[in-house]
């Protein structure tokens, strides 16, 4: 993420475990940092897609900068795909995986 | 002129006033109609558009990419549309201000993709260099998009 004129960035890709797969446990929904989109719209985005608080967006925003990533949202299948659509709406670079 | 009478945008007693520099006006359905005509393609450009939402699993991908990949598009572009419509207005609704944020957004992204910006610094590019007009715009639509969330968020 950039704030204003300057960048951070280091795209790191985490692969997810294969293996077996239970279809009880949850989802999660993961935003990866990319060096182009801009802190405080990462920050709007958590609060207008999930309702939360700045505050809370803001944190979330943070690991995202620092530690490359962080699980923004969690549940059933479908409800992670939309969460990752909305967040692709955005241009947020979102995947998903099974907890 | 208009890059320095800013914010572009401002909230107002109903919905948002629009402000933009003249050449802005100008320039920014013209990138609109490039990037729409990217958006369908397999440019890499348009990547990070379209990020992927199982990367370890091809097949939930290309079933995840059946399901919302058109809608995706459609979206972008009909935004693209709007920007189109309403760049010499003067007011915005909240809802035309949500939908010009994600559509600018996305063209930050296919610019900033394009030129290649993935390090930790700010690039800087010589005036004859071939790539210095698309990092001045893309500086603009950073600014731009900035003004949209300062209105957004004083709301």
């Amino acid at each position: 993420m950039t704030a204003g004129m300057s960048t951070a960035p280091v795209e790191t890709h985490e692969p997810t475990t294969g293996g077996e797969v239970d279809e009880d446990r949850p989802w999660v929904v993961i935003v990866w940092n990319d060096p182009i989109n801009l802190m405080q719209y990462v920050t709007h985005v958590f609060q207008k897609l999930f309702g939360y608080s700045y505050d809370k967006a803001t944190t979330l925003m943070l690991q995202v900068h620092h530690e490359g990533k962080a699980v923004v949202s969690s549940g059933s299948r479908e409800d992670a795909e939309l969460d990752v659509f909305r967040l692709h709406e955005h241009g947020l670079w979102a995947t998903m995986q099974q907890d | 002129v208009g890059l320095f009478r800013r914010p572009w945008v401002r909230p107002a007693k109903d919905g948002f006033t629009l402000d933009l520099p003249e050449g802005l006006r100008e320039a920014l359905p013209h990138l609109g109609a490039e990037v729409e005509a990217l958006l369908g393609s397999d440019e890499p450009a348009v990547r990070r558009v379209f990020p992927t939402a199982y990367p370890d699993d091809p097949e939930r991908e290309a079933g995840f990419q059946a399901l919302v990949r058109g809608e995706l598009i459609d979206r972008h572009r009909a935004g693209l549309a709007l920007i189109t419509e309403t760049i010499d207005a003067d007011r915005l609704t909240a809802d035309e201000l949500a939908t010009w944020m994600t559509t600018v957004n996305a063209m930050r992204l296919i610019l900033g993709t394009v030129l290649d910006l993935d390090d930790e610094t700010e690039p800087e590019f010589a005036d004859d260099d071939p790539r210095a007009p698309t990092h001045q715009f893309y500086v603009v639509l950073s600014v731009l998009l900035g003004d949209i969330l300062e209105a957004l968020e004083a709301r």
